[in-house]
């Protein structure tokens, strides 16, 4: 509506001021043209004394360039003595013309604004989609946010700890391993930690699980055994290095610990489905997905080759995503049977918020709150972990 | 709301400019001074629009609202907020915004300082004005509109071209621009005097500040982009013949020598079709520039767009003016009342000479600009034309001219005598000639040319201090008063030898590092040491660093100067993370006037050993400051009180208490 306000405003002053000279009463006569045309000859007359003077002209071609300009200026005199002010536009042309351009003035603009414009579409600069709902321009905001604070106290190892995941998840390698690093060297090894640094650096290195990378997931899988995104990535390096013999059984066991849904199983299936023919293995049964009696992959009918296991192990970002949805999932389930896992709800929580589900999150941060109350060292802990994150526990029933 | 506003403004101004195109055209026809005075309203009207639209769109991006599609194209969160500002036009849609803002300011500057005008003149040159402002805002709201909105607003930009993240975008475009737009008012003017079959004598006393100032300004433009171009592509070169570079040197070239062919017909009423012509082909040579940049026929770093149909709206828009301007000349031209009469041997031959080889200067340059685009259009070959073509006829051309241009402003008006200027030239001549000698003996006879081209360097600063030195006198009267008579001098002879100077100065720097600079591309691991400018330059390594949107590469330098330790250079090189784009930042150390220059080439496989280019570059300085001279002279020219003319009704009043001295 403000926005029509200033456009009208905008349009009224316009199109007066422009028009405007033509209402006003006939002013006085302008000069003719000679009149100007005199002054320019006078000026010019003066500046030739001054180039003698200054023997930039020699005095007897002064004399005739003086005599040609004193030519011209009896001339451009006659002239401005005969010339008369032309009569001009008669009045009723005038109000004409006026009333022309009060009316095309804003139809024109009006028709063009509004094949071109977008009158009803609000600004959103960054702090304005920052302060709205968490669509994605706020997740960019609270990253410009978290970077900003980062930038002040870079030795907050949590900020780094939080943002590590999210740089990760946006693609964003180097900064995502930078910040993993600085989690760790701040606030100590972790499993998750260790083996998002171990993603990061695989990504970085175009899919191809580095040494670093490598020596990350290996550490992670010493802190968590069960880590499945550490023998994930472990599994992929056994067939990257086509050490299938030992391959075959680490994919078996991916296989074998992840539900059924989740999103790498194909992959992991195919991983198993190559390993296997490769060592010459049967594959497992559940590497197929319709196991007949008998059903032993038939010798003509090959499994994807390692080109293809190459191809998928470079994962596509929504592949990734899935797969974060995956085991955010299966970290739901597990603090739904174990909840007094106060790590796990803020990781639960953190990972909502990651994927731009502020519902979910606030739902797990209410359920946290029913296993530790928040008078509870653990709950004061989630509560202040989750209000950092911008994460309320709003549509709240109970008081706490 | 802003950027709608903005919108608005830039749809509201192309209603402006189309009542400017008419009324005030009308109003000259009919001798209305009610309907020429609206082109003096809306002029100002229209650029009061164009800057709030503008202002809208600044700040769009500087608080990064990437619903304007133009926003998210061109910015990221993380940019400087320097960069955010200046990435405003560092793209296509921006910098045609800023184009058309200028051209207003041009329009309305006119408006508010050209009362002293004849009226209708006046009104003409608003009305064509308001053309070319039309014609270029139906392009930027049918083709490039910069308020085009993007919904929902994307996460992050993507942020701006990394090449541009510097501080030569604050500068350099804006800077060409009012170059190459402020020829649009001698356009303007030209295409006016044609409309009514007649140029006034006020016409070349207007025109020449007008030109004077866009001149001024397309020096600086052309200088910065130049220097900007050495120090951040890391070739170490400051000139490549690039189209887009010899798009903005044409205008200068053939701007150039309007302001000379103005001089005359200001002083002598002569030239006037001649300066016509050249106003329009100046303009004609800018908007030629804008077509080649925009249309995507060229690749470099100014090609934004590569839309074609921009391309055709841009070629329609050229042919149009040009076109048309050129009929109305031919039309026209024949019914312009002739100048006043020289002899071959005067200042107006010697500028006639400098009109002919500056404008056949700028037509070698088209040549080896738009022949290869021709020849992959007709025959589907591609040639690249280089600096040999132009060394081989652009330098040639240059030469003569050079040579004679100390004698120009010895000549006397209407009849020189050269015998009296070639005497007054000696002392400078034999000072030239001295310099070559040293040269040779100094490089124990090994470059000739560069002997002969520093000497022809110093025979052009000493001609222009002659010129200066003779007009005040010096040697023939008393030292005090030579020095009170250089005071009083008008300003427009300090113009003159300062520009003249500052060629010489350029010539002086060119010359110098084409011949005298050193290269080394080697291969350096830590610790390794070479030679360059005189100084040992040990390489110590290098170091990852994080910026605010890039990460970067920087190796560091000791320079020592046999076992002292003199200072530490260095250069890097950058990976801009939203683009994943790299660049290199070259390492400078300036030395008055000489520079060592240290770029980076890429880093070798197994750690530490990296490519190192480095130049030294002896006096390379002086080839931008000498432009900045020229332009110190265009200053000192436009500030001549003698350009600015009284209005008629101040002076009638001055003629009755003074009266005229009989003629």
């Amino acid at each position: 509506m403000l926005f029509w306000v200033v456009a009208a405003s905008l349009t009224a002053i316009v199109t007066l001021a422009a028009v405007w000279p033509v209402l006003r009463p006939r002013t006085g006569a302008s000069p003719v043209r000679a009149e100007h045309d005199l002054e320019v000859y006078r000026a010019q007359l003066g500046e030739l004394d001054g180039d003698v003077a200054r023997g930039a002209l020699r005095s007897e071609d002064a004399q005739t360039a003086r005599a040609e300009i004193g030519r011209r200026l009896l001339r451009a005199a006659e002239q401005a003595e005969g010339a008369r002010a032309r009569p001009g536009a008669r009045r009723g042309g005038l109000i004409a013309v006026a009333v022309v351009v009060a009316v095309a003035v804003p139809a024109l603009s009006l028709a063009v604004y509004g094949t071109l414009g977008s009158p009803a579409m609000p600004d959103l600069p960054l702090e304005a989609r920052a302060g709205s709902d968490p669509s994605a321009g706020g997740m960019t905001a609270l990253i410009a946010q978290a970077e900003e604070r980062l930038k002040q106290a870079p030795d907050d190892g949590r900020g780094w700890d939080v943002l590590a995941p999210i740089y990760l998840r946006l693609s964003r390698y180097e900064d995502a391993a930078k910040a993993y690093r600085n989690a760790i060297r701040l606030l100590g090894s972790s499993a998750a930690r260790e083996a998002g640094l171990g993603q990061a650096a695989t990504e970085i290195a175009g899919g191809e699980v580095t040494q670093e990378a490598k020596s990350a997931f290996e550490r992670a899988l010493a802190l968590d055994p069960t880590l499945l995104q550490a023998r994930f990535f472990l599994a992929l390096d056994l067939s990257q290095e086509a050490r299938y013999a030992e391959a075959l059984p680490a994919w078996r066991q991916v296989v074998a610990d992840s539900p059924p849904n989740a999103p790498w199983m194909a992959m992991a299936k195919a991983a198993v489905a190559d390993a296997a023919q490769r060592t010459g293995a049967p594959a497992l049964a559940e590497a197929a997905p319709d196991p007949r009696p008998g059903a032993i992959e038939p010798p003509t009918s090959p499994g994807p080759d390692a080109d293809q296991v190459a191809a998928a192990s470079q994962l596509s970002s929504g592949d990734r995503q899935a797969m974060i949805e995956g085991m955010v999932a299966q970290l739901a389930e597990r603090l739904k049977s174990d909840p007094k896992d106060a790590e796990g709800w803020k990781k639960l929580i953190r990972s909502y918020n990651v994927l731009g589900q502020p519902d979910a999150a606030n739902a797990a941060l209410r359920d946290a709150q029913a296993t530790f109350p928040p008078e509870s060292p653990e709950g004061t802990d989630i509560a202040t972990f989750a209000r950092d994150l911008g994460v309320t526990g709003a549509g709240e029933t109970r008081t706490p | 709301m802003i950027v709608e506003t903005g919108h608005y403004a830039l749809v509201l101004a192309l209603a402006v400019a189309l009542v400017q195109s008419v009324l005030p055209l009308a109003g000259a026809r009919l001798g209305d001074g009610r309907l020429m005075q609206t082109g003096t309203n809306t002029a100002i009207l229209g650029f009061l629009l164009l800057a709030l639209s503008f202002a809208c769109l600044v700040t769009a991006h500087v608080q990064s609202d990437f619903s304007v599609l133009n926003v998210f194209e061109n910015s990221n969160s993380a940019k400087p907020m320097l960069y955010k500002v200046t990435g405003v036009w560092g793209n296509h849609e921006g910098s045609m915004l800023l184009w058309v803002l200028i051209l207003g300011l041009f329009g309305a500057l006119v408006a508010g300082f050209g009362r002293d005008l004849p009226a209708s003149l006046k009104a003409n040159v608003l009305s064509v004005q308001a053309w070319i402002t039309t014609a270029f805002l139906l392009f930027i709201l049918a083709t490039s509109n910069p308020f085009q909105r993007l919904s929902p607003a994307p996460f992050e930009g993507q942020d701006l071209n990394p090449v541009l993240q510097d501080v030569g975008l604050a500068i350099h475009p804006p800077l060409l621009y009012l170059g190459y737009v402020g020829f649009s008012i001698a356009f303007s003017f030209a295409v006016a005097a044609l409309i009514d079959g007649r140029i006034d004598a006020a016409w070349a006393r207007w025109v020449r500040p007008w030109t004077l100032v866009a001149w001024i300004f397309l020096t600086l433009g052309i200088a910065m982009g130049s220097y900007w171009a050495y120090y951040e592509l890391g070739w170490g070169g400051w000139w490549f013949w690039d189209p887009v570079e010899n798009a903005s040197f044409m205008p200068w070239l053939s701007g150039t020598a309007l302001l000379h062919s103005a001089l005359v017909m200001e002083k002598r009423s002569a030239l006037k079709i001649w300066t016509v012509l050249l106003a329009i082909l100046t303009f004609s040579l800018s908007l030629l520039g804008t077509f080649l940049v925009r249309s995507g026929v060229l690749t470099s770093v100014h090609a934004f767009a590569t839309d074609p149909t921009r391309g055709v709206f841009i070629l329609a828009i050229l042919a149009i003016f040009v076109g048309g301007s050129l009929a109305l000349f031919a039309f026209r031209a024949a019914a312009l009342e002739a100048g006043g009469l020289f002899a071959p041997i005067s200042r107006e031959g010697a500028l006639v000479l400098n009109n002919l080889f500056l404008t056949t200067a700028a037509a070698t340059v088209l040549v080896g600009t738009l022949y290869p685009l021709v020849l992959d259009v007709l025959a589907g070959t591609k040639i690249s034309v280089g600096a040999p073509f132009f060394n081989m006829t652009f330098g040639p051309l240059m030469l003569p001219l050079l040579a004679v241009v100390p004698f120009g402003p010895l000549l006397a008006w209407k009849r020189g005598d050269l015998m009296a200027a070639a005497q007054r030239l000696w002392a400078a001549a034999g000072l030239a000639l001295v310099v070559v000698i040293a040269v040779l003996a100094y490089t124990r006879g090994g470059k000739i040319l560069a002997a002969l081209g520093i000497g022809l360097a110093a025979w052009l600063i000493l001609g222009s201090l002659t010129d200066l030195a003779g007009r005040a006198g010096f040697g023939r009267v008393a030292r005090g008063v030579a020095l009170r008579r250089l005071a009083g001098l008008p300003r427009s002879a300090f113009g003159t030898a300062l520009a003249h100077l500052g060629l010489g100065i350029t010539l002086l720097g060119i010359v110098s590092v084409v011949t005298f600079q050193t290269e080394l591309i080697t291969t350096m691991t830590p610790g390794q040491v070479v030679e360059a400018g005189g100084y040992a330059i040990r390489y110590e390594g290098t170091e990852k660093r994080q910026g605010p949107n890039y990460s970067e590469d920087a190796a560091r330098f000791t320079l020592m100067r046999g076992t002292d330790r003199v200072d530490t250079m260095e250069s890097a090189r950058r990976l801009y993370t939203a683009r994943q784009q790299p660049t290199t930042e070259a390492g400078i150390r300036t030395e008055l006037f000489s520079q060592l220059y240290i770029a980076l080439g890429d880093a070798g496989a197994n750690g530490g050993a990296t490519v190192v280019r480095v130049w030294w570059k002896p006096l390379v300085t002086l080839v931008w400051l000498g432009a900045v001279v020229m332009a110190l002279g265009g200053i000192a020219s436009l500030s001549d009180r003698r350009l600015r003319v009284g209005a008629p009704a101040r002076s009638r009043r001055r003629a009755l208490l003074q009266p005229e001295p009989a003629e």
